[in-house]
């Protein structure tokens, strides 16, 4: 299973990654249009629509891999079965999280597919239902990883890296 | 339940949960909806608060910056600029004392302004700078102090993620928060570099003279990424300077700059896909943690959290001192992403006279300055995680970074006392 669910997130990281990069390029267009065109394309609606989706897909893996920013000052000094209990007790506020935003952005992600959602006036409308999926999509998932991370701190088996805290045994930062 | 009681014990709950170990931005983020739960007593629209937050929250253009600042560095660091930076810099130094402490702090000061993060730089300098400082006989604590202290310059000199989250959070300009970290980051690498040269000066067993012959030749390739590098600055600050681009605009071009440089410097599809994933790696933590801030505060404002604020602390200069303790403190065990989305919600609504710019730019430095103060200055577990010498001591570098630390916080004392030092650039913008 954590193996299935690590290439999910890979696959998506590498979605986002692209993304990134068209957002890039976007930008680009946009300022050389209005700089030696005079035009407007509106591509700040896609930027702007495309921040939440490319976090979403990118958090899978963050919290897979341990990325997450936490602080280990008292975490450091526990013994290795309370380090796995306040796992635990996070991965299961992580679940109670995500299935918050899954339960309260539904309602929103159904209506926009059935009026078809759009951003944006005039150069460009973007579609943002699309957006709404993958952010329950991705909520989902992540109430699935924490679940399995979940299931294996409870089995004292949590390899998740740093859930015995990192090697520098602090917070981990940009 | 009353909202002040609410609000006391839900900040308790959530310090707990924060310093007990949980991730941060779940902790912000229960937070949020276990407290609008204790508003509206309905389970339905607390999870429709985060619901809706989290599609909301970042779906905004300036948003855009942080991603692709960070892949801009991204790129930079992963051609080896870097290195080819600090050899160009170390030759054109001459025979100053010091020199190669000196074109650390040079390197750092440069290389902080095409990347936003003061990690990537503490790792990469290093990697690159300690071995150099060694073969010549450097003293120790000197050279790894030298490395922690400047790398702190990366979250102040622009492009900074620092300065982007501010912005964010307290409705600020970025390009004049940008513009703002400039003379400020000036200051502060001047002073570091004196404070190097006196030293020696004082010391010479600190960092003995480099013979002539010794010096390596600059390559071609090395000042190719040293125009290449300065050309990003022009183009990212000059642009934003000039009012020719917005900050996201400067970010989005600023990346494909440093993947134009990437490739000049030999980068390929691999290379290039790795850069672009690991920025991802590095920013999607940080986005989400604004995500879970942005609930948090949504939820402080439902419980009218300004009114609560300014009865119970009032404002005034004795306040102020008290979120220079709060911050100092807080440095030593958070990290700074984390620490201004848990404080300057809070600390920008108290009017302790000085100009918002100004009490930014103070408020970073001295967040900041916690990354070199131990038990957990984070610069410092990063200088001894990256340095390729296992035998040196965390102690060494706390103690070498002490001056380095001192000399951030007179930087923020001379801007509370003069915040011109900070806002008068960004009356030309």
């Amino acid at each position: 299973m954590y193996r299935v669910l690590e290439r999910i997130c890979s696959a998506l990281n590498y979605v986002a990654a692209a993304w990134l990069m068209v957002m890039a390029i976007v930008i680009f267009v946009e300022v050389v249009g209005r700089g030696f065109f005079s035009a407007f394309l509106g591509g700040d609606e896609i930027v702007t629509n495309s921040v939440p989706a490319v976090v979403f897909l990118q958090i899978p893996l963050a919290i897979l891999t341990g990325s997450m920013l936490r602080t280990t000052i008292s975490f450091d000094h526990l013994n290795k079965k309370w380090r796995h209990i306040v796992n635990a007790v996070s991965y299961l506020m992580g679940m109670a999280l995500m299935i918050g935003i899954a339960v309260g952005g539904w309602t929103d992600m159904i209506k926009g597919w059935e009026i078809g959602e759009y951003q944006g006036i005039g150069a460009l409308e973007v579609p943002v239902y699309p957006i709404r999926t993958i952010i329950i999509g991705s909520a989902i998932l992540i109430t699935l990883i924490y679940f399995v991370m979940l299931l294996r701190a409870a089995g004292c088996n949590d390899t998740t890296p740093g859930a015995q805290a990192d090697e520098f045994g602090t917070t981990e930062e940009i | 339940m009353e909202l002040n009681t609410l609000m006391v014990l839900t900040l308790i709950g959530m310090l707990v949960a924060i310093f007990s170990g949980v991730h941060i931005a779940v902790a912000l983020g229960m937070t949020a909806m276990v407290g609008t739960y204790f508003i509206f007593e309905d389970m339905y629209l607390a999870s429709a608060q985060v619901g809706g937050a989290a599609y909301e929250l970042v779906r905004h253009y300036v948003f855009a910056t942080i991603p692709l600042f960070v892949l801009m560095g991204d790129f930079v660091a992963k051609c080896g600029a870097a290195g080819d930076l600090y050899k160009v810099i170390n030759r054109c130094l001459g025979g100053i004392p010091g020199r190669l402490a000196v074109a650390t702090v040079t390197g750092n000061a440069a290389f902080a302004a095409v990347t936003g993060t003061s990690i990537a730089s503490a790792a990469a300098f290093s990697r690159i700078a300690y071995p150099e400082m060694m073969r010549f006989k450097y003293r120790r604590e000197f050279a790894l102090g030298s490395i922690a202290g400047s790398a702190c310059l990366g979250m102040l000199i622009p492009p900074s993620v620092l300065l982007i989250v501010w912005g964010i959070i307290t409705e600020q300009s970025i390009g004049k928060l940008f513009v703002a970290g400039v003379i400020p980051g000036l200051l502060l690498s001047v002073l570091f570099i004196v404070y190097t040269v006196g030293a020696v000066k004082i010391r010479p067993e600190l960092a003995p003279e480099i013979p002539k012959e010794d010096q390596d030749p600059v390559t071609r390739g090395e000042i190719v990424s040293t125009v290449g590098v300065v050309a990003i600055i022009v183009l990212v600050m000059g642009g934003i300077w000039g009012g020719a681009f917005t900050a996201t605009e400067a970010a989005g071009i600023g990346a494909l700059a440093a993947m134009v440089l990437a490739i000049l410097k030999g980068l390929r599809w691999k290379g290039i896909v790795e850069a672009v994933v690991d920025a991802g790696k590095t920013s999607a933590p940080i986005m989400i943690l604004l995500v879970t801030a942005g609930m948090y505060a949504r939820f402080l404002s439902l419980a009218d959290i300004d009114t609560i604020i300014k009865d119970a602390v009032g404002d005034g200069p004795l306040v102020g001192l008290m979120m220079v303790i709060i911050w100092i403190v807080l440095g030593m065990i958070l990290d700074s992403i984390s620490i201004i989305l848990l404080t300057v919600p809070l600390f920008s609504l108290i009017d302790i006279g000085i100009d918002p710019i100004a009490f930014a730019i103070f408020g970073i430095l001295l967040i900041e300055a916690g990354l070199l103060t131990p038990p957990f200055g984070l610069v410092v577990y990063v200088v001894k995680g990256a340095v390729p010498d296992s035998g040196v001591q965390l102690g060494e570098i706390f103690r070498g970074s002490i001056p380095y630390w001192i000399m951030m916080l007179i930087t923020a004392g001379l801007i509370w006392v003069y915040p011109g030092i900070a806002s008068w650039l960004t009356g030309f913008v």
